[in-house]
């Protein structure tokens, strides 16, 4: 059930990636808020509290980050950007491509004629019945 | 002038945040300010691996989040604990208690 749940909150997240910034950005707000009100209860003025608060508090951004990256559609997004990345490079050398595709292809093509010669003249029995 | 506060010691970040959302449901600001109440001051948890902490657990179905009004009426992300978080929050206690006996036999050999 976990799983389940962890996956659609996954794909979920991936689609409105925004949207879960911005729940982050408020939940951090609150967070600030709170803060400054209970430091300025304590006694500071409202401009050392702000300070305070948001030094304690640090980077939205830094945040959200440290949020995605704890969840697995990161590393998926990760992997994604790595095959895109490399289909980028391999477009830019379609030479090297070609004659990659082509001797695999030669390779196995050849591999596969030669087997199945082999197969048939040595290792199969001959195809007629006993003589006997 | 009080100590400075310190970090969490490491690992013990969700068996505390459970074991305090057990109690009652709070948002995130509620769940530090908690439990820089009861330590005296000792322990401070910033956002920064609160929040994170908080999602994962989310995702783990240890906690349900609901957006509520808070007392002076902001808008805030209430975490409830669910029966997953209780049971998680049990074995981790036991574990913890364990890791804390054996370190307490060592120092005191």
């Amino acid at each position: 059930m976990g799983l389940i749940r962890s996956f659609t909150l996954g794909f979920k997240s991936l689609y409105h990636r925004n949207l879960r910034n911005d729940e982050i950005e408020e939940e951090l707000r609150v967070f600030l808020e709170d803060s400054i009100d209970d430091k300025m209860r304590h006694g500071m003025n409202r401009e050392d509290a702000m300070r305070a608060a948001r030094a304690e508090i640090g980077s939205v951004t830094a945040v959200q980050q440290k949020v995605w990256s704890a969840s697995w559609e990161s590393s998926a997004q990760m992997l994604w950007h790595d095959l895109i990345y490399t289909f980028r490079r391999l477009a830019r050398t379609p030479g090297v491509v070609f004659a990659v595709v082509l001797s695999i292809g030669l390779g196995i093509a050849a591999n596969a004629t030669i087997f199945s010669l082999v197969s048939k003249f040595v290792l199969a029995p001959a195809p007629v019945g006993d003589s006997h | 002038m009080p100590e400075k506060p310190t970090d969490l010691v490491q690992g013990t970040l969700e068996m505390l945040v459970l074991k305090t959302l057990a109690l009652e449901p709070m948002h995130g600001y509620g769940i530090a300010l908690r439990m820089e109440q009861i330590t005296g001051g000792v322990f401070r948890v910033n956002p920064g691996s609160l929040l994170p902490a908080l999602s994962r657990m989310e995702r783990a179905g240890q906690l349900n989040g609901e957006w509520r009004a808070t007392e002076n009426n902001r808008r805030a992300k209430y975490y409830t604990i669910t029966e997953q978080g209780r049971k998680a929050l049990k074995s981790e206690k036991a574990l913890w208690n364990r890791q804390l006996a054996a370190i307490d036999r060592i120092m005191e050999a």
